[in-house]
């Protein structure tokens, strides 16, 4: 039985000639459909982050019908009975009717938090994986750099979608935002005043200005880069691992049609599924426990989303360092982790490319991947700046191991302010002297286990099977990997 | 599979630099600079007029604080606070009466504390009447509402000193001692502002900061320590 039978071949004939009469475009979606993608699981974590964002504007959408940005102040009346008679803005009203009175209002709500939450989870995962097989270098280093781009857009979205609601959590987020502009020096109470429109918690014309922010500006860049960041992709088409039959100069996959557009389409139903099943199961930012803002209100034990954590963390390691010249600061504290952490950060990453070619003089196109083994150096710096990254984001959440284990608060700072030097770099031995022995020993551990076999015997016991897994031809589907000759496997 | 394009065309891009040099023909080296270092000379002056506007004297103070001489304290339903109602060992929010709650300079933490407890500098001796002690509620680090108060109630097994810590980065300060930092981000003291009490027994504020409250900023105020 073919697909495509013999009506609607008809209809598709016309559908074309029509299209070919207006567009010319039939040599273009020929190239299309025949484009080639390499098969390999990380390459999906990048579509992943796509389909989010896909799920991220359908429901965002639904949200800007119901969400009113206006700080006004009014008394709740809704169904929320704990919060009836209690005086909040205009905004936070509007969220609560959104999660409460609308029909599937706290679903996409909840659901498109999630979505944010995949969303940037996604993009970092998808950094690593380009990070650590190299696929970052020319002639992609331009898309990546569009990546990091997206990446900081992303986490900037995320805050600001968040800082929306005018609850009380986000309106300390808000106030730790303010108080990192201003600790710029200089400009910063200049730039606190113009993005806030005045002191904080700012004029009425703050909460508009961040709404076109969320559901416009970000978005529409977003929009932008993802569309230039995939017409590059096709351009240098996609980047693959070394193999048999598998040259810098060709690329070896499944076609888009039949096989990729149909299997790509499931993922973005599945991804889309995933998080509606994720949005309507499990409660995300119950805003209606955190009541509404005011400056002289906090929450004890907050916790940021989870993109936010590193720069949390980074404040609250900071010693408290503020150079001043007699009673005057000169920088005040916030600057150190709030603004300059995240500047190195992003710094490095953006450096990275050029930082390499000039280290190791390879001035090549290169097409065919690093396994990340066999660039120790570079693999083991990766490890040791991203655990620096890593411990940051986990000291925002020191407070909850208090909470929880009772470990002393103070005793956990003062300890990672040494580990979180002296950890990287221990990280960074041990990494790079892991990839040489993997590299000497040509071991895969993580590849092809296939568990331990047991039996049931009748008297009900398990017992395993000494011999091991049998032998299949079905071992694996995936291509003995080795280094291909001129491919140097020392240095980065 | 299919076969990879090789991208770099030389002579395809010889020909595109050469397009646009000869889109500059007829233009004098000297007539660009001239033009174009004159636009970007103005535009450069007119872009450091605002950082060197902050250079200039100090500007009034960001954060404007509603407190001065005799402004009473309220609760946030606006009922004042009398003096013996505050307790050892527990905390107040006070509000100024009659002025915006939320702007940064208004809110205050209260809390009176046993003589033995407060070590004031002599300038501040006379801040404290009958033990009680007013700060500002937000935090001179990221702006936060300072909403944990630690006072050991059972001596024996405890040694920690009283403490405001703020729950957005933990920086903590000693009430007794003038809010001074004792652990934490913070690059400042908590600023404390003078109390009276008044005839009727209300409390009052004695006088404005003597220093910034709220967030830092660049030429920020800081207490004389």
């Amino acid at each position: 039985m073919k697909l495509v039978g013999r009506y609607l071949h008809r209809r598709l004939a016309r559908l074309a000639r029509w299209n070919e009469q207006r567009m010319g475009a039939a040599t273009g979606i020929r190239w299309m459909l025949r484009y080639v993608f390499p098969d390999h699981w990380s390459f999906l974590l990048g579509e992943i982050a796509l389909y989010s964002f896909v799920v991220l504007v359908v429901t965002g959408i639904f949200l800007t019908l119901y969400y009113i940005p206006s700080d006004s102040q009014v008394i709740y009346h809704g169904s929320y009975v704990l919060l009836q008679g209690e005086q909040m803005s205009e905004a936070y009203r509007s969220v609560l009717n959104l999660s409460f009175d609308v029909p599937a209002g706290l679903l996409f709500r909840q659901v498109h938090h999630w979505a944010a939450d995949v969303f940037i989870a996604s993009i970092v995962l998808h950094l690593c994986r380009v990070f650590f097989t190299g696929a970052y270098r020319k002639p992609r280093d331009l898309n990546y750099y569009i990546g990091l781009t997206m990446l900081m857009l992303a986490i900037l979205e995320g805050f600001a979608g968040y800082s929306l609601v005018d609850d009380l959590l986000s309106g300390m987020g808000l106030a730790i935002a303010y108080s990192v502009a201003l600790s710029i020096p200089l400009l910063g109470a200049q730039l606190g005043y113009l993005v806030w429109g005045g002191p904080f918690p700012g004029s009425s014309s703050f909460l508009p200005r961040l709404e076109i922010v969320h559901v416009l500006l970000i978005p529409a860049a977003l929009a932008t880069l993802i569309t230039l960041h995939v017409a590059s992709i096709m351009r240098q088409h996609h980047s693959q691992f070394p193999g048999p039959g598998r040259r810098e100069q060709n690329v070896v996959g499944t076609p888009m049609w039949p096989a990729y557009a149909l299997r790509s389409i499931g993922l973005l139903f599945a991804v889309a599924a995933v998080l509606f099943l994720v949005g309507g199961l499990i409660q995300i930012n119950p805003i209606w426990q955190w009541g509404p803002y005011h400056t002289y209100l906090s929450e004890n034990g907050a916790q940021p989303d989870w993109y936010i954590g590193w720069l949390i963390g980074a404040l609250r390691l900071m010693p408290n360092f503020e150079p001043a010249i007699g009673n005057y600061t000169i920088i005040p504290n916030p600057l150190w982790g709030g603004v300059l952490f995240p500047l190195v950060v992003f710094g490095v990453l953006f450096a990275w490319p050029s930082l390499e070619r000039r280290i190791t003089h390879d001035q090549r196109r290169h097409d065919l991947l690093d396994r990340p083994r066999d660039r120790p150096t570079r693999t083991a710096i990766g490890a040791a700046f991203l655990s620096w990254v890593v411990i940051v984001f986990a000291v925002g959440s020191t407070d909850r191991l208090f909470f929880r284990l009772h470990i002393s608060y103070t005793a956990q700072i003062h300890f990672w302010r040494v580990g979180i030097w002296v950890l990287p770099i221990m990280i960074f031995f041990v990494t790079r002297s892991a990839c040489r022995s993997l590299q000497a020993s040509g071991s895969h551990p993580l590849r092809n286990w296939q568990g331990t076999l047991i039996r049931h015997r009748p008297d009900g016991q398990l017992q395993p099977i000494a011999d091991g897994p049998e032998e299949t031809g079905a071992k694996s589907s995936e291509p003995p990997v080795g280094t291909l000759p001129g491919h140097e496997t020392t240095g980065l | 599979m299919q076969e990879r394009d090789a991208l770099l065309d030389e002579q395809r891009t010889d020909e595109l630099v050469e397009l646009i040099e000869s889109g500059g023909e007829g233009i004098s080296r000297r007539a660009l600079l001239t033009g174009d270092g004159g636009v970007a000379g103005a535009a450069l002056v007119t872009a450091a007029a605002t950082p060197l506007a902050s250079l200039g004297p100090r500007l009034a103070s960001v954060h404007k604080t509603p407190w001065q001489r005799g402004v009473r304290l309220v609760d946030d339903q606006g009922q004042p606070y009398p003096a013996d109602q505050i307790q050892i060992g527990s905390f107040y929010t006070a509000l100024p009466e009659g002025a915006d709650p939320d702007s940064l300079g208004a809110p205050l933490l209260v809390v009176r504390l046993p003589a033995s407890e407060i070590h004031l500098a002599p300038a501040r001796v006379g801040w404290a009447p009958a033990g009680i002690l007013v700060y500002s509620k937000i935090c001179p680090h990221a702006g936060c509402a300072i909403s944990l108060y630690r006072y050991p109630t059972y001596a024996p097994t405890s040694t920690a000193t009283p403490a405001f810590t703020c729950p957005c980065h933990y920086s903590t300060f000693a009430p007794g001692e003038g809010g001074r930092l004792i652990f934490g981000p913070a690059g400042r003291s908590l600023p404390q502002l003078p109390l009276m009490i008044d005839g009727q027994g209300y409390l009052r504020a004695a006088g404005p900061f003597h220093e910034d409250v709220g967030p830092s900023w660049f030429n920020v105020h800081r207490a004389q320590s």
